[in-house]
């Protein structure tokens, strides 16, 4: 995989992508978590969820500002050898794909339970994938294309939601105010943080490698987080100001529930199939770019030159697993609420941390990076 | 494409039919569509006590009815079915023996609850509703008051065709104009359910007259239908279990600390016979919790604007201070009904159906916390104070009563 000339994806793509990327899944599953562990100060710890991702983006920015024209897998066998790095960027691999899964479960089991119960999860998984492996295969460039033309849609919906809720919120819902203890407000913002900002490491693939004007790339980073995260804070405060912390905790998906409140004079009613595009646009990709990354690590691991030849085959194998990764629903909270956020913090900061402090001292000690590894994959 | 086509020929070709065929098997639209004509639109449940779980009934509209331009008439708008079973989604599937279409809940704008199963507590039936998906959050609850839900639903009603629409319809009016009935949806009735600080309530639901001859459109003809369905009084739940009725007085007075009534008329007696009536406009209401010396205190603000709506007594209404007069008697007539209220449901029902321990949550949420197990307790022995401020700022279209005119 070699760096092209000019770079596929510009700062304003890149801004649009990262926003897209943190509101995918979270959006649908965050607001019922916090509402469980803050009740009605579920939107203060999306705040400080908020704060958590920017911690994280900075890292992310510092640590990619050690391969400026490599992608993270490359940068894995660089500080790690040949193949010490490639199991690194098996590992990886591993990760991005079972990410991609979760994120195709989650979209499946959202249309069954709200929308079509009975239409057969695979069916929905398959369609999804198929754009999903038209979008992979097309290239960033067009990836980045669709998130530009997505996202006003995005803007819409939201203010659409938005403005026909603003009637129905009761600020009393919202009190006692800071009535949750600051573990529980950390435990949410961790959760956050963990479905939104952590799983940012798969950008690192084509971050900053291959998006123009770096400097100017990392601020569009900051910029795509913070609005992101302003977004699910603003969801998040209307779940509990329209529907109540106790609703909302009770709701497999409370988004879809305030979408359903909508109701201008019983004429503007029972739109929430629109407004649920915000979710299929965000998780589109989201599974798109889980998908990236591993595709993306697996040709480099494989040292295949182009990564579009495995993007259908990896496509056929993720609808698959994306029906075994989680037996059930109830499991699939189990694993969010206990087994997720140690092995996201474990992908998406231990390693990298460990990385950037092995490469720092390898730089430090031989002057420059190790020979063995200089231009492996290209 | 359109180069390989030309070159390729037939192989090409060959392609492109084969990869336009492999999206058919794609695009066959939805898998689990369901046309109209095969849905049964349900616009009321209605669920009972039945010897081995819940009997379910089921009020469908029929649509040739409904849309018939002329012709109508000749049969009944709605058609009701019912069935029992051990859980309600065992009644609501066995209904398909005896109806030729699939149920569809959606639209569903008005759930009747049996008196008996009401007071045995309705928190296992609320759960299939929250869970179902096809179930919206949007229609009424209410309670049938000494009769079977599945008697209310089988009543049809004069001037709207569907009598589940004619109720949903006449609660969100009366709740306006005459406020004795309290509007309750299943998200409100599942967070009082839950809530230490608030009970919930439910509008009552009562036939007025034998309820065999409601079955036949033939009552529909007269111009006073018999029965009638009326909604009266609220019901106390505690937690999930309905504890008794409210009077026509004291659920005007649990509507007056909602401050949901404006429009409500309020009359009190003249001094020398006679009524004088005062329709209120507006209204606004407070229920606060407060701590004072250690223990709880509930109080209740109320304001009100309202006007003047009709003089029966000879009172010289054109002067300033009978106005200030008339204002004092509201605001007497509301406090009195809020205490009435309030003392009645502490002594009997034990239920914070005002929510004065919500709002103690969100005032002192540290000494809620304290209380908040011991709550049924602490409310039956709670100070409560009314504190009401009405204006009245018109006198209608007239100056003097007719009566005046008629002594001199």
């Amino acid at each position: 995989m070699t760096t092209p000339a000019s770079a596929p994806v510009s700062v304003r793509q890149f801004t649009i992508l990262v926003f897209l990327y943190t509101v995918g899944t979270t959006i649908l599953v965050i607001p019922a978590g916090l509402a469980a562990v803050a009740k009605q100060d579920a939107w203060i710890a999306s705040l400080l969820g908020l704060l958590f991702n920017l911690a994280a983006v900075f890292f992310y920015l510092r640590f990619s500002r050690s391969f400026p024209d490599m992608t993270l897998a490359q940068y894995y066998e660089r500080v790690y050898g040949r193949w010490l790095g490639k199991l690194f960027t098996l590992s990886f691999v591993f990760f991005s794909f079972i990410g991609a899964a979760t994120v195709l479960f989650y979209l499946g089991n959202f249309i069954n339970t709200q929308v079509m119960p009975k239409t057969p999860i695979q069916a929905i998984s398959i369609l999804f994938i198929l754009i999903v492996a038209m979008g992979l295969r097309l290239g960033l460039e067009a990836i980045a294309k669709a998130g530009e033309i997505l996202f006003p849609w995005i803007v819409l919906l939201f203010f659409i939601l938005i403005a026909c809720l603003l009637p129905q919120v009761e600020v009393h819902k919202l009190l006692p105010m800071f009535e949750a203890d600051v573990s529980s407000l950390l435990k949410g913002a961790v959760s956050v943080t963990g479905t939104s900002a952590l799983p940012f490491i798969v950008f690192l693939m084509f971050y900053p490698a291959f998006v123009a004007n770096r400097k100017k790339a990392g601020r569009g980073f900051v910029a795509g987080t913070i609005a992101g995260g302003l977004f699910i804070a603003a969801i998040t405060f209307l779940s509990v100001a329209v529907l109540g912390a106790d609703i909302s905790e009770r709701q497999m998906y409370p988004s879809f529930s305030l979408a359903k409140r909508i109701n201008i004079g019983n004429f503007f009613a029972r739109v929430e199939i629109l407004i649920a595009a915000i979710w299929f646009i965000t998780v589109y990709f989201k599974i798109l770019f889980y998908l990236y990354g591993c595709v993306a690590g697996l040709a480099q691991l494989l040292g295949i030159g182009d990564y579009r030849a495995l993007v259908l085959p990896m496509g056929m194998i993720l609808v698959v697993y994306s029906q075994v990764v989680y037996p059930n629903v109830v499991y699939a909270a189990e694993f969010d609420r206990t087994v997720w956020i140690p092995y996201i913090l474990t992908y998406g900061l231990v390693i990298p941390i460990a990385t950037w402090a092995v490469g720092r001292l390898r730089h430090r000690m031989r002057g420059k990076p190790t020979a063995t590894s200089g231009d492996v994959g290209e | 494409m359109s180069r390989r086509l030309e070159g390729g020929g037939a192989l090409a070709s060959a392609v492109l039919l084969f990869e336009l065929l492999l999206g058919l098997l794609l695009l066959t639209g939805c898998w689990n569509r369901r046309e109209l004509n095969e849905l049964a639109i349900a616009a009321a449940m209605g669920m009972d006590k039945a010897a081995d779980g819940y009997r379910i009934s089921i009020q469908i509209i029929n649509p040739g009815e409904i849309a018939a331009k002329k012709g109508g008439g000749m049969m009944s708008p709605v058609v009701t079915y019912a069935a029992s079973g051990h859980t309600v989604m065992d009644a609501l599937r066995k209904m398909s023996t005896e109806m030729p279409r699939e149920i569809y809940l959606a639209h569903l704008r008005i759930l009747v609850i049996g008196e008996s199963l009401a007071r045995q507590g309705i928190g296992k039936v609320l759960d299939v509703l929250s869970r179902y998906h096809e179930v919206r959050t949007d229609f009424h609850i209410v309670a049938a008051r000494d009769r079977t839900a599945e008697e209310v639903l089988s009543s049809l009603t004069a001037l709207e065709k569907i009598p589940a629409n004619r109720l949903y319809t006449s609660l969100d009016l009366s709740e306006k104009i005459w406020a004795t009935t309290g509007k309750t949806n299943l998200d409100t009735l599942i967070s009082a359910i839950g809530s230490e600080g608030q009970g919930a309530v439910m509008t009552g639901i009562e036939i007025v007259g034998d309820p065999e001859n409601g079955r036949t459109v033939e009552q529909l003809k007269r111009t006073t239908p018999s029965p009638l369905l009326r909604f009266s009084g609220l019901g106390v739940m505690r937690q999930d279990k309905l504890e008794g009725w409210l009077g026509e007085r004291e659920s005007k007075g649990l509507g007056y600390t909602r401050g949901n009534l404006a429009g409500a008329p309020i009359s009190f007696p003249c001094p020398r016979g006679g009524y004088i009536g005062v329709e209120l406009i507006r209204m606004k209401s407070d229920v606060r919790g407060e701590v004072k010396a250690g223990k709880p205190v509930g109080s209740v603000r109320i304001r009100a604007e309202g006007n003047l709506s009709e003089v029966e007594c000879e009172t010289d209404v054109l002067k300033l201070g009978s106005i200030s007069e008339l204002e004092k008697e509201t605001e007497n007539e509301i406090r009195t009904s809020v205490l009435e209220a309030v003392r009645r449901v502490q002594r009997e029902y034990r239920s914070d159906i005002f929510g004065f321990g919500e709002a103690l949550h969100r005032a002192k949420p540290a000494a809620w916390k304290k209380w908040k197990r011991d709550w049924p307790r602490m409310f039956a022995g709670l100070e409560v104070k009314v504190n009401v401020d009405v204006k009245i700022r018109r006198i209608g279209t007239v100056g003097d009563p007719v009566v005046q005119k008629l002594e001199e």
